[in-house]
């Protein structure tokens, strides 16, 4: 089976001053599509580091990434831009949402971005907000929803225009166990049903018993 | 229509974003509204200055002006013979000439204050020259000797309080019998407005040695004064004599005369004298207050650092909105968000800005023209066609800080989305 992702020698390093720091050495990984994912690892291990370059957010320092047979590491920042528009949904640690829109709002400007015309991205927003059990709230705004809420609208945003790779960074640090499992096993499910390849980051060994398969990172290295 | 386009009018984020805090707005607001009361008031303030600079000229009804050959500007002219004033009337194509009559002097108001001021002697029963608002029957009152007119925004400069008040000119005791109104440029000395015989004698040689000042009249026995005044002493100034000394000469042509053919016919007619329509003289005297004198220059560029100083302040405010959205906008970017969104999210700012600033700038601007006007006699000129450039300027500074601004959304690493 070919890997919707993959990481090939991956090497990050970061220059402060005349300080040289790996972030990351010779890492290599595969991601397929409808796999739940669990990367692991003690903070300043790489983890973010690793999310953004299998993302294109990142360029790594040597290595390749090809992602659904495009290497995305000989693609110029423009073109890594489309590639993360039609087929990467970011869900973040702090959910990012944009403050002064509506959940609708929020999922609903990235299916415009996305291509969609009006009434379609709305009835699609609706859509993923009933998937993510939250249809009733559509007209809040972040600031009147709760943290586990919230994440929930990041990840309806994040599906939106079905997403074949969704990267979630730390998505259940900033909530309570309830709602960090309710949030990890929307991830899965949204894996199995939409037979997308899902990453999640994570600290929480609570969860790891969701995943398909769990892989550790310490000091840049990939350790299985 | 590009995606980033379709996407920000669908989703209004910019305008959303920009209301999101109503107090943060307000303040930002009154920053904008800050810059364009800076531009408007201190271009009023040089439109101001031009227009008021060609004020005596805007007054007068002549199609044309005679001076001497070598006159600089309005209060700048080489005396000519009072004889030409009879010599114009007979060139073809004059309806009506009156002569004008400009010199400079001192006025010795009470408590022996002294103001630089310039005597203007005109017909008072004509009609090509009257200085401002003012009716007849006060402009009749100027063929008594000793009187003038003044404008009411003068009064504190001469020391007086109010018709009925007195000063010295040369050795005349002048009653200031009537009062008009908006009628100084900012520059100039204080404009006295007399006959022309009045303006003859005021610069006579001196006869008898002065004696002290009479005490300020009441202005409502002025009329009793002069009645008085005009049975005892007073008697009407002499007329001018042909060779007395004038200033100008108005001309106003008869209709359908070509005003070109006209100024030839009385350059030729009258020797020594150039004529200029009542365009070119107001552009000549504006021309010289606004190039010869560095003062244009001067209040152009306070004008100028006005519009470096609000694009400043409206740069500084986009910028901080950016930078205090700054996550936002890497979350944009990680999504793949094309540049053209962020380009119309903050011009979307930008222009929503200088609109809503435009307002209570322009109304701040306004009151503070009246103001200024009301206090000092001040010209700030703000009309329909300068707020119209005032308001535009401030949208192309909106935008052009948007632009600025905008730099900082576009160089954000979009790794920062990661940053809790």
């Amino acid at each position: 089976m070919e890997p919707a992702v993959s990481g090939r020698a991956l090497e990050m390093v970061y220059r402060s001053g005349s300080t040289r720091v790996r972030a990351l050495a010779q890492v290599s990984l595969d991601i397929f599509c409808g796999e739940f994912l669990l990367l692991m690892g003690p903070s300043g291990s790489g983890k973010t580091t690793l999310v953004s370059i299998l993302g294109g957010i990142l360029t790594p320092t040597t290595g390749e990434v090809t992602a659904f047979g495009t290497r995305i590491t000989s693609l110029s920042p423009r073109q890594r831009a489309k590639f993360r528009l039609s087929l990467v949904g970011f869900v973040f640690q702090g959910f990012n949402l944009f403050s002064a829109l509506t959940a609708l709002e929020n999922v609903q400007l990235a299916l415009a971005l996305k291509g969609l015309r009006n009434s379609a991205a709305r009835t699609s927003a609706l859509s993923l907000l009933d998937e993510v059990g939250l249809a009733g709230k559509a007209e809040r705004l972040p600031r009147d929803l709760s943290a586990g809420e919230k994440q929930r609208i990041a990840i309806a945003r994040a599906l939106a225009g079905s997403p074949q790779l969704l990267l979630a960074d730390e998505p259940t640090a900033s909530l309570d166990a309830d709602n960090g499992r309710m949030v990890t096993t929307l991830l899965r499910t949204l894996a199995k049903g939409r037979g997308c390849a899902v990453m999640t980051v994570t600290h929480d060994s609570r969860i790891m018993d969701l995943a398909d398969r769990v892989v550790h990172l310490e000091d840049g290295v990939l350790k299985t | 229509m590009d995606i980033g386009e379709r996407a920000e009018r669908m989703v209004p984020l910019g305008r959303k974003t920009l209301f999101e805090d109503l107090p943060r707005f307000l303040v930002a607001q009154a920053g904008v509204a800050f810059a364009v009361a800076l531009i408007a008031i201190q271009t009023g303030i040089f439109i101001g200055f031009v227009k008021s600079a060609g004020l005596p000229v805007d007054e007068s009804t002549a199609d044309v002006w005679v001076a001497a050959k070598d006159m600089l500007y309005f209060e700048l002219a080489a005396p000519i013979a009072y004889e030409n004033l009879d010599k114009a009337r007979h060139v073809q194509g004059v309806a009506r000439a009156e002569a004008l009559f400009l010199k400079t002097s001192a006025w010795r108001g009470p408590a022996h204050k002294i103001e630089y001021i310039r005597v203007i002697g005109f017909d008072p029963s004509g009609d090509l020259y009257v200085p401002g608002p003012i009716g007849r029957a006060d402009l009749a009152k100027l063929q008594f000797a000793d009187t003038a007119i003044v404008d009411a925004g003068n009064l504190k400069a001469l020391n007086i309080s109010d018709i009925g008040g007195y000063g010295k000119i040369g050795q005349h005791n002048v009653r200031v019998i009537a009062l008009t109104r908006g009628t100084q440029p900012i520059i100039s000395a204080t404009f006295i407005y007399t006959s022309l015989a009045n303006a003859k004698a005021y610069f006579a040689p001196a006869t008898p040695p002065p004696s002290g000042l009479p005490a300020p009249l009441n202005p409502r026995y002025a009329a009793i004064w002069l009645a008085i005044h005009a049975r005892t002493s007073g008697q009407r100034a002499q007329a001018l004599d042909p060779s007395d000394d004038i200033s100008y000469v108005l001309v106003r042509a008869k209709p359908g005369v070509d005003l070109a053919d006209l100024k030839h016919r009385l350059d030729s007619a009258l020797a020594g004298t150039s004529s200029y329509t009542k365009q070119e003289m107001a552009d000549r005297t504006r021309s010289y207050w606004r190039k010869r004198t560095g003062i244009g220059f001067l209040l152009g560029l306070v004008a100028a650092v006005g519009f470096v100083v609000g694009m400043t302040v409206v740069g500084q405010i986009l910028y901080t909105s950016v930078s205090e959205h700054i996550k936002e906008y890497g979350t944009l970017r990680a999504m793949g968000a094309p540049d053209s969104l962020f380009y119309r999210i903050v011009t979307e700012q930008a222009v929503l800005m200088a609109l809503l600033g435009f307002v209570p700038g322009i109304v701040l601007s306004v009151w503070v023209s009246w103001w200024a006007h009301a206090q000092r006699n001040i010209l700030i000129l703000i009309t329909p066609a300068s707020a119209a450039v005032v308001l535009a300027v401030i949208v192309v500074m909106c935008v052009v800080s948007g632009i600025f601004a905008v730099q900082r959304a576009l160089r954000v690493d979009p790794a920062i989305v990661f940053k809790a």
